[in-house]
């Protein structure tokens, strides 16, 4: 296999991994933040709500 | 092109229906213009690779890149791309964290801390130019012209529309959330079809073979000015007003380190993809316009299913480009320009409402600049140079020479880089002609009875020198040291503080 051609699938798996691996770690991150704050959901469901009425 | 599938058509749908209602629902969490414009400064690493990653690269990489490695080869990977990743670093470790230090929320504001409004103006006037995102509309029409046949006019109001529409109702939060998604989408996609296309063609040899040596040249064919003009052009980064808007919106300086590492990685990764595939089309003797050559080579690989994927991808690249340049274009008239030369003191929720009604002015600019003149090829170019041209130099010394950073060297700066970049465009568009092997205008000129061409890229290498001799003169003449203070109460700092915690 040349060079090159290890290059190439190196880069595939770097953009195909890396881009699913970032998405995954911002998922965890929101999830996360939505579990820590229960007082800021609760805020922001009311808000919501008002907004709708 | 071969017609798309039902199947296709409908993951492309819920793609553009899914982005909409994402921006619906961040619309409920806007409570002013901080938390509007840089999303209340609470961006975390995560979020900042993908809205990174996925702004900085639209259509003029996918197509523009693929465009050079079509024609010449892996010239487009090392001196088209990686250049940038140089600068990046450089922005990355020594930029962002001084930015990182300054209350501010836009790139011409931070020239406004040194210089006062005029230079503020004159950068914001060259940010908007470079913000407005024509080439994305453009691309977006005529994308959805190809693959999904829907006429070039409908293609532009669709693309631009949906854009614009989750953008002003959102602001960065609901950009930076929709990029999340864009930036999964064409990085997967394009990494798949690369995937298929390399089997399809038999494996890099069989490719390589079809191809001539100068392919594999890492310099090309290009004259050596040229080469050095795509180097220069590297340092727009360090003058990105999206880039500069994402540093403020970072809730820390490792945040904006992480994500700008790792985006690196990302964005090498995807230029080689690009390129291959670019080859590939060459390869695969594909007889096309060098810009959609990368295009027609995926679609002809990729299975049904796939095919949707990709092209809501493709689309991704551009709508992420457009949003966040969107926002920038509306920032830099209403907060930019507006609110410093009219009305210092303008609250906080009027200045929200101006920033959307300016970015709807910005949308339709841009719209109306797509729809009638779909042959700028060198618009790109143009913007990059105005930018570099009016705001590096500035801003540059604002960071690193403040010393020197008086009011009447930064409008000297930013003024004579400006008005040398544009005379030489209009020098070389009234004086040259198109070149057809190139791709590019160029003006010959005889000196002393030998021909000198030169390239309208060319600008930015007389631009430069001029606008940092007028920052010597400037700074050396005097004047006062500082601006006449110009921030009354309703300044940055005094617009409301964050009202959420921080952002994944």
């Amino acid at each position: 296999m040349s060079t090159l051609e290890m290059a190439t699938w190196a880069a595939i798996v770097v953009l195909v991994g890396g881009s699913l691996g970032v998405f995954a770690w911002f998922l965890a991150d929101a999830i996360r933040w939505l579990r820590s704050h229960p007082s800021r959901r609760r805020r922001a469901q009311d808000g919501a709500r008002r907004h709708g009425s | 092109v071969t017609p798309v599938s039902a199947l296709d058509l409908a993951i492309v749908l819920v793609y553009l229906g899914g982005m909409l209602a994402l921006g619906a629902v961040v619309a409920t969490r806007i409570t002013g213009f901080r938390d509007y414009f840089v999303a209340g400064g609470q961006m975390t690493t995560p979020l900042l690779v993908c809205t990174l990653v996925s702004t900085y690269y639209g259509l003029d990489v996918l197509f523009g890149g693929s465009e050079v490695a079509y024609q010449d080869g892996v010239v487009s990977w090392f001196f088209y791309a990686r250049p940038y990743y140089l600068a990046i670093i450089i922005a990355a470790v020594f930029v962002a964290r001084r930015l990182k230090r300054i209350d501010a929320l836009s790139l011409p504001d931070v020239a406004a801390r040194s210089y006062g409004r005029g230079t503020q103006a004159v950068i914001a006037v060259a940010s908007f130019l470079y913000s407005i995102p024509l080439m994305a509309i453009m691309g977006i029409g005529v994308l959805l012209d190809l693959v999904l046949g829907i006429p070039f006019f409908w293609g532009v109001l669709l693309g631009a529309g949906v854009s614009l529409a989750y953008t002003l109702l959102g602001g960065l939060v609901a950009g930076a959330l929709t990029d999340t998604v864009q930036f999964t989408l064409m990085c997967v996609t394009l990494g798949i079809a690369a995937a298929i296309e390399l089997n399809q063609q038999g494996g890099w040899n069989a490719m390589a073979a079809a191809l001539p040596d100068t392919f594999f040249d890492p310099m090309g064919t290009y004259p050596v000015w040229v080469l050095l003009v795509f180097g220069l052009s590297a340092l727009s980064v360090l003058v990105e007003p999206a880039f500069y808007q994402r540093i403020f919106a970072a809730i820390s300086y490792r945040a904006v380190l992480a994500a700008l590492g790792i985006g690196v990685a990302l964005w090498a990764a995807f230029d080689w993809i690009v390129t291959v595939l670019g080859m590939a089309a060459a390869a695969a003797g594909i007889e096309a316009d060098p810009r959609y050559a990368l295009l027609i080579v995926t679609l002809d690989a990729l299975p049904i299913g796939f095919t949707g994927l990709f092209i809501a991808g493709v689309i991704a690249v551009a709508m992420s480009t457009i949003d966040s340049y969107l926002l920038i274009a509306g920032g830099n008239l209403s907060y930019d320009l507006f609110r410093p030369l009219f009305k210092p003191q303008i609250g906080d929720a009027e200045l929200l409402r101006l920033t959307r009604w300016m970015i709807v002015v910005a949308g339709a600019t841009s719209i109306f600049f797509a729809l009638f003149f779909q042959s700028i090829v060198s618009a790109w170019i143009f913007m990059a140079t105005m930018l570099i041209s009016a705001a590096f130099v500035p801003l540059m010394a604002s960071l690193y020479l403040p010393r020197f950073a008086r009011p009447r060297a930064g409008l000297a700066a930013s003024l004579g880089g400006f008005a040398v970049a544009l005379g030489f465009f209009v020098a070389v568009h009234a004086f040259g002609s198109f070149n057809d092997e190139w791709g590019t205008q160029i003006w010959v000129v005889v000196v002393r009875g030998t021909e000198v061409q030169l390239w309208q890229e060319y600008a930015v290498l007389a631009a430069l020198p001029v606008s940092a001799l007028a920052f010597v003169i400037g700074s050396a003449s005097g004047g006062p040291a500082s601006p006449p203070k110009m921030h009354g109460p309703a300044t940055v700092s005094a617009l409301e503080p964050p009202a959420h915690g921080n952002l994944p």
